[in-house]
Formats: structure tokens, sequence, C-alpha cells
């Protein structure tokens, strides 16, 4: 009786919230837990998760996102030209990695699962995408998949924190900047540029930069390199206590960094690369 | 004229130029798509802080969608876009159809008659299948955090600065400025940037023409890679350093002497060896 009645009580406050207005003052769709459950957010978007965003335009949440499990998406983009600003608000998954580490040296993340439950997802007809300000945490995936580095998509993120995401804590195709990514299970952020970001006990690479640039960012404690350029530039990065420090497929810069503690030496493989001036104490 | 008329004419001559001009709860006017009696372009003519509150989408690759004729103005995208219809193609881009003269966001800054610009910013939103430039600012200002794609000329033309925005497969340049600092130029149908004073953090990958032109500018940590031209282009004197640039189909790194003029150029990588070109 007193379950059903408070089961009722909720349903009457899902009910309400949602009915609200799906628009702020300044006309971006602001979205929140009631209005995911209800649906409707664009018109390919049915009741519950994922939240099916296919038209393009700016969203930002007006409150956390809870997904129920380790296998759902939190909300996935199949529309091009689309800004989501989270707002200072989360992404709210049931995963939870552990970190484990010998004689200091990092060697694994574990989490609850490795699943496709991404948070934010690009789908196939997703183009220029900009993910910022907010939280993504415990995902069953990706904290946010944005399109391989450097294909042309244009998905973006800025000031997202991203951690505890069974893959990567940020993939994504464009640019990455004053962003961080802890413990999650694959790496912390794969990007064609990052900057002034940082990755910190990953169960992978802590940042791996394709066809562009990582700089200015901190990595440490990421079981493989702290930072991995496939023909891409490193600069100004420091990168410490790793289980590799940088690495790169050739021909890539990796110049200007600081590299101290990490348990061996980065790999360059092919011909190339300029990799000094650095200051290395491994 | 007393403050409080010239204050009063004031607003209405915003009211007036932008159609559907309220205001945010924290003062700022807001910017919609107009109705048709109004149309394109909005006229931002009076100094203020300016926010869209509805993507922008014009009729024809000839509409400009906003026109900024006074200083001191900040238009906020506010994550919307301005879209117009022309479409580039080709992977670097090759051709842009249908081309036209609109631009997304045209500044002329400083308007005509007057002697002391100030700053025009365009930030946080996309500009999407203009028929001309995607933003063009003349004189101070600056772009943040745009993304610029499928324009049929070039994506970001500012006389000022940029900063972290990314241009796609534009008809023509991606990025032109004086400073260009954290942004990334994709498939453009020219070279990705033109830079003239100075940049830092950048990317040009897999532009039609040069990756990144420098013109007596200094740059430092920025990268080329697979474009189809060279892929750092500087003509001197430049400065060039800690930068990288590979797999061009032209010369990597070319320093263009003119006359007395050299470049100066340390720590760089690049799969070929610098070419310099006396002229």
């Amino acid at each position: 009786m007193c379950s059903h009645f408070l089961r009722t009580i909720a349903l009457m406050w899902t009910l309400a919230a949602a009915s609200g207005s799906l628009y702020a003052v300044d006309g971006v769709v602001l979205i929140d837990q009631p209005h995911a459950l209800a649906g409707g957010i664009t018109p390919a978007d049915a009741p519950g998760f994922p939240i099916t965003i296919s038209q393009s335009g700016s969203y930002r949440l007006s409150g956390n996102l809870t997904v129920p499990d380790i296998n759902t998406v939190a909300i996935e983009i199949t529309g091009a030209l689309v800004t989501i600003d989270l707002n200072g608000f989360s992404i709210l998954g049931p995963n939870v990695c552990t970190s484990s580490q010998s004689g200091g040296v990092p060697t694994g993340v574990t989490c609850t699962g490795s699943t496709n439950g991404d948070g934010i997802v690009a789908r196939t007809g997703a183009l220029a995408v900009t993910v910022l300000n907010g939280v993504i945490h415990g995902m069953g995936g990706n904290g946010i998949n944005l399109g391989f580095p450097g294909d042309g998509s244009n998905g973006n993120v800025r000031n997202v924190l991203a951690d505890n995401n069974g893959g990567d804590g940020i993939f994504t195709s464009g640019l990455v900047a004053s962003s961080i990514a802890m413990k999650n299970g694959a790496s912390g952020i794969e990007a064609a540029s990052v900057s002034n970001s940082v990755a910190l006990g990953n169960g992978q690479e802590g940042i791996n930069v394709t066809f562009g640039a990582a700089s200015g960012n901190t990595a440490t404690g990421n079981v493989n390199n702290g930072i991995s350029s496939a023909v891409a530039g490193a600069y100004n990065n420091t990168v410490n206590g790793n289980g590799i420090s940088i690495g790169a497929n050739c021909p890539s810069l990796v110049v200007n960094n600081t590299e101290a503690q990490n348990a061996s030496a980065g790999v360059f493989a092919g011909a190339g690369c300029l990799t000094s001036p650095n200051a290395v104490g491994n | 004229m007393s403050y409080r008329l010239s204050k009063t004419l004031a607003c209405a001559c915003i009211l007036a130029a932008v159609p559907s001009g309220l205001f945010a709860v924290d003062g700022v006017v807001l910017i919609s798509q107009p109705g048709s009696a109004q149309g394109f372009p909005i006229v931002i003519s009076q100094p203020g802080s300016y926010r869209l509150d509805s993507n922008l989408v014009v009729p024809d690759a000839n509409t400009t969608a906003i026109q900024i004729t006074a200083s001191n103005v900040n238009l906020d995208l506010n994550g919307f876009g301005i879209f117009g219809p022309t479409v580039c193609s080709g992977s670097p881009a090759t051709s842009c159809t249908p081309s036209g003269s609109g631009t997304g966001v045209l500044a002329t800054n400083p308007p005509s008659g007057t002697s002391t610009p100030g700053e025009i910013s365009v930030f946080n939103g996309t500009v999407h299948g203009m028929g001309n430039f995607g933003i063009f600012i003349l004189g101070p200002g600056r772009a943040e955090n745009i993304n610029a794609d499928s324009n049929g000329s070039t994506g970001i033309a500012v006389t000022g600065t940029v900063l972290k925005c990314v241009a796609t497969r534009n008809g023509s340049l991606g990025i032109a400025a004086r400073i260009v600092n954290d942004s990334l130029a994709v498939q453009n149908a020219s070279s990705g940037m033109e830079i003239l004073a100075s940049g830092t953090g950048n990317s040009a990958i897999l532009n039609h023409a040069d990756g990144i032109v420098v013109f007596r500018a200094t740059i430092s940590a920025n990268s080329a890679f697979l474009n189809q031209g060279d892929g750092i282009n500087a003509m001197c004197p430049s400065i060039v350093l800690f930068s990288a640039a590979t797999h061009s189909t032209g010369n990597d790194i070319v320093l263009n002497s003119i006359g007395p003029d050299t470049c100066a150029s340390f720590n760089n990588a690049s799969n070929k060896p610098a070419v310099i070109i006396t002229n």
C-alpha cells in the first residue's frame, strides 16, 4: 500500500516535471531525467534511454542523468551540428573501476564491466558535435564517443571530467581541451589534439593523439604510455609515474616534455621523429 | 537631446535592427530566426551583448545571416548554428555548390566614419554551409570555440584572434587571422591556416593546398600532416619552432627568404629536410 502510494507519487512527479517546458529562456533545449524518461526531446526520441538527438541545435542539461545499468547509452546523436552543454551536471552510470599497481607501477584498471553503453555517442550522420562543461561517470562503455581521431567529423570536447567508464574516458575526432580523464578502463583521452588536460590512472594510454598535437597536458599513473603520439606532436607535457613514458609512431615531434618515474621509456616506431630536448628522469 | 531620449532611441534602433530582439534575464539581447517580414541579414548596429536563442537558417547562398556594423559587440552563438545550403565535396574539399555572397557573420569594424574601433567577438557555435565566408571580421575581432564547415569561401577570416576553433572542408582557407591558437583545420579546399602574427598549438590536416602558411610571423608547437601542398610554408622573416610537418605532398617545411629577410627555424620535426627558397 505504502510502496504503491510512493510509486504513484513518484510517477506523478515525473509526469509533472516532464510536462514542463523543454526550452530555456534562450531557446536551448533542456534535458533532465524526467524529460529523458518521457521522450520527445527530438522527434526521433523514444521514452527512456538513450536520449536520441536527431536535430541540430543547442542542448543543455538541467539536471543529472542516471542510467540504470552499464549496458545503457545515455545520449546518442544522429543529427549534425549539435552542442551539448552539460551545464555542470553529470551523466551517471553504475560502473566502478579499480586500479591496481605493483611496486608503484600501475598494472591495470578493472571495471565492473566493459560494454557499449557510452555516455554520449555520435552515430552515423553526426557531424560537428561539441560537448562541454560537466561530468561523465560510471558508464559501461566510453564516457564520450564522437568518432575516430582525425576522421574529419569534427567532434570537440571541453571542460569535461570523465571517470570510471569501462572504455575510454573521451574518444573523439577533433579537439579536447581543459578536461580530465581518470580511472577509465581503457585510455583516458583519444583525440586528434588534446591541450591543457589531465589523464590520471587509466587502464591503457593516458592521452593518445592522432594527426594533431598534445600540448600542456599532465599524464600520471596510466598503465601504458602516458602520452602516445600517432604521427602527431607532443609538446610541453608532464608525464610521470606511468607504465611507459611517451611513445610515438614516427614521424612525430616529442619535445619540451618533462618525464619522470615512468617504469619504462617510450618506443618510437619508424623514422622521422624528433625526440629532444626533453627533461627525462625515468 | 536628453540622455533619456537618446537611450530610448538607441533601444528602438536595436529592436528594429534585431527583429526578434528579446532580452534574456541577464540583459543580453536574444536573436532568433527572423520572420518573413523582417528577413536577413539581421543587423547589429549598436554595441552590446547578443545571444542566439535558435538556429539561423538562411534561404540561399547569397544571404548573409548576421551583419555587425557597430564596434564592441559580443555575439554568443550559444551552441546554436548558422546554416546555409552550400555543400563542399571531396576529401579534401575541392568544390562547393552553390557558392554565393552570403556570409554567416559579417563585421566590417570599424564602421565607416569612426576612428576608434572596438573588439567584435563571436563565440560558441557553428557556421555551416554559407555561400561565402563562415565568419568575416575586419578590424579588432575574436572568434573563439567556433566550428566552421562547408562554407563556400574561407571558414574563419578575422584580422584579430582565433582561439580553439575548428575549420573543416571549407571552399577556400580554413582559418586566416593574425593570431591563431589551439585550433584545427581539416580538409579545406585551399590551405588550412594563414597566420599573420603568431600561432601556437594548431594542427592542419589533409588540406588541399598548404597546411599552415606563415606570413612574417612566429609559430610554435604546430602540426601539419598529410597536406597536399607544403606542410608549413613560411614567408620570411618568420620564426618556426617546435613544430612538426610530415606526409606532405610538397615539402614538409619551406622557408621563403625574400631579399635580406630570412627565417629562423629551430627544433622542428619533418620527414623531409626543410627547404630554403631564396627569392
